[in-house]
């Protein structure tokens, strides 16, 4: 078990280049909202069609063209349900609306955007999916042998036995779902303690925090808020009494205090300079070129 | 306790991805985690079935729709109660495997043991497991008029569900706290007489009030997880019974639903349940105790030590 690596929902991807990146996995649960956000549109489309066609009143033509009206509905009722995911995840690169909504996507299992083929395959074994398809006749006995209940059983057996979560469509196309979040927005929080304020302006103004470091001390200054006054001080210790120094800082001062300093100091000054529409997206944080950056 | 060295890394996650991540769970140890699940449900699925047997039997196996519904309601009630109790060893293995230590059948026996008196007072009784069996034992085997203890009885027992609940809604993590944090009942005193409870001892419910601080949110967590549950549970049901008209071409609910695909997808839920359970409670710790800020500022700080060295900085 030692030599496993601990789990996680992240899946990395080897390029043909000896390039590693990391994905977030997206499992049925995080895809949930998605897909109920999908039908819902789909649904809602449907419905405003409906009303566009009875308040039209093209029904009242139907009887001239009979059967052939009916048809014409119900092929544009498949054309529109079953081409729905596979247009969008085609021309969005992977994403349908509810994905979009939801900071999905879907890619290759190498990491590349998924073509027009991929998508078919894995919208139209969506059916596959919703097996087994249970008869009427469990509700009822008198009822017709109609095998029109999904279950869900063959998805959630196929997500349960692969490590990244792939459904039967996604095992046949060689995709799978991400998160897709692009950008990491940095907290804007409120420090009010007055003892900082001396120690923002002790830190040295040559000293410069790393990526890495902002975004470290920007996590423990939004958490901190939950762990008690002496863990806070503990934790805070093991990254200040490193850093003090080469801030300018006197080591014997507060370790908490002095990392929500450097956060003030920086975060205060990178909103100053930013008061435009995005300011609270404080620029320290350009969007990852790679989406391997995503995790980080 | 070294955190960079866990089974499932150290991460502070949302719910959804908690409940994808106990499927990744039971993915990689399922098969052992099964195991000791079997071994720690068969006892109690035993007494199910004795508890509710005469209701069945005594019909010649004809149940009628209302002896049905009690049937199939008092089973998933017993479950419901039961299962902390029975997957005891689940959530003691869980534990040992999230830090590396192997779980032997000793080691789980002698935490049994030891931990002995909390887990009948706490997770028996006062979680209501011996409160509802006895109730079902007196409506089935002791009242003179069945029918009407059975509606009396039905009653109590949505009472007690209700209760039971609202206990494991607002405190859902006793049963990791009482065997996996293993707190004494009272504090230690000191000897010589001094009444003042050792400093480094904290009491089972001085632990138990740190953990389930956020009350409101914790119920709103059970009530999510139950509400995925029962979904669960309801694929579980029509895939089985399709599964059985497909093969058998028995599509109605017969007596191997009851008997043994009800039950058994009860206790499959159960089971998940518990993986669920345990992860939420490491995600509370980690967010209360700050294993991943604790992690995240070594290693930035074993960064910024390397790049001094390399006069970087």
């Amino acid at each position: 078990m030692s030599a496993q690596k601990a789990l996680d929902l992240n899946a990395t991807v080897m390029t043909p280049e000896n390039i590693q990146f990391e994905y977030r996995l997206a499992g049925p649960f995080r895809r949930f909202p998605a897909f109920l956000l999908d039908l819902f549109i789909r649904a809602a489309t449907l419905l405003a069609i409906g009303i566009l066609i009875v308040c039209s009143g093209i029904l009242t033509l139907l009887p001239a063209v009979g059967a052939i009206g009916y048809f014409i509905m119900a092929v544009g009722y498949f054309l529109f349900d079953w081409f729905y995911g596979l247009i969008f995840e085609t021309i969005w690169s992977g994403r349908t609306p509810g994905k979009r909504m939801s900071g999905l996507r879907v890619i290759s299992v190498d990491g590349r955007p998924i073509s027009a083929y991929q998508a078919t395959i894995r919208n139209f074994l969506r059916f596959g999916d919703l097996a087994p398809l249970a008869s009427f006749q469990i509700l009822t006995a008198e009822a017709p042998p109609a095998y029109w209940i999904p279950t869900g059983g063959v998805a959630l057996l196929c997500i349960l036995m692969t490590a990244r979560f792939q459904r039967l469509g996604d095992l046949a196309a060689g995709t799978m779902v991400i998160v897709d979040e692009r950008k990491w927005v940095p907290p804007k929080l409120k420090l009010n303690d007055p003892a900082m304020n001396p120690l923002v302006e002790a830190i040295s103004p040559s000293f410069r925090m790393t990526r890495t470091m902002l975004r470290t001390v920007a996590l423990y200054v939004e958490r901190r808020g939950r762990l008690s006054p002496a863990r806070r001080k503990e934790l805070a210790s093991l990254l200040a009494r490193e850093v003090m120094e080469s801030a300018g800082v006197p080591p014997t001062s507060d370790p908490d205090l002095f990392l929500c300093a450097l956060y003030k100091r920086e975060y205060d000054a990178q909103w100053k300079s930013n008061e435009k529409p995005d300011n609270g997206r404080a620029n320290l944080d350009k969007a990852p070129k790679k989406l391997s950056e995503v995790s980080a | 306790m070294q955190l960079d060295k866990t089974a499932i890394a150290i991460t502070q996650r949302n719910l959804d991805e908690i409940l994808d991540l106990s499927l990744s769970v039971l993915r990689r140890y399922g098969a052992k985690l099964l195991i000791v699940a079997f071994l720690g449900a068969l006892p109690f699925a035993i007494i199910n079935a004795l508890l509710l047997s005469s209701r069945t039997i005594s019909g010649g196996y004809v149940l009628d729709t209302y002896d049905r519904a009690v049937f199939l309601f008092w089973m998933a009630a017993l479950v419901y109660v039961e299962s902390p109790l029975a997957m005891a060893p689940v959530t003691m293995v869980l534990g040992n495997m999230m830090f590396g230590i192997a779980s032997t059948k000793g080691e789980l026996r002698s935490t049994m043991r030891k931990q002995w008196f909390p887990i009948v007072w706490i997770m028996s009784i006062l979680r209501g497991v011996i409160p509802l069996m006895t109730l079902i034992f007196l409506v089935e085997f002791v009242s003179y008029d069945r029918s009407f203890a059975t509606g009396i009885g039905t009653f109590w027992i949505c009472l007690l569900l209700v209760i039971v609940f609202l206990v494991r809604g607002f405190r859902p993590f006793t049963p990791e706290i009482l065997l996996l944090e293993r707190c004494p009942w009272y504090a230690r005193k000191k000897r010589g007489g001094n009444d003042e409870p050792t400093k480094s001892t904290i009491t089972h419910t001085q632990r138990s009030a740190r953990i389930h601080q956020n009350g409101g949110e914790l119920l709103l967590t059970t009530i999510l997880v139950g509400m995925v549950a029962f979904f669960f549970l309801g694929v579980l049901i029509v895939s089985s019974i399709t599964l059985v008209g497909s093969v058998a071409g028995a599509w109605s609910w017969g007596w191997w639903m009851d008997w043994f695909l009800y039950p058994l997808a009860l206790w499959i839920v159960a089971f998940w349940g518990t993986i669920v359970r345990f992860l939420i409670y490491m995600n509370m710790r980690i967010r209360g105790e700050g294993w991943e800020l604790e992690l995240k500022l070594k290693a930035e700080a074993r960064r910024f030590l390397e790049a001094k060295e390399r006069h970087l900085v």
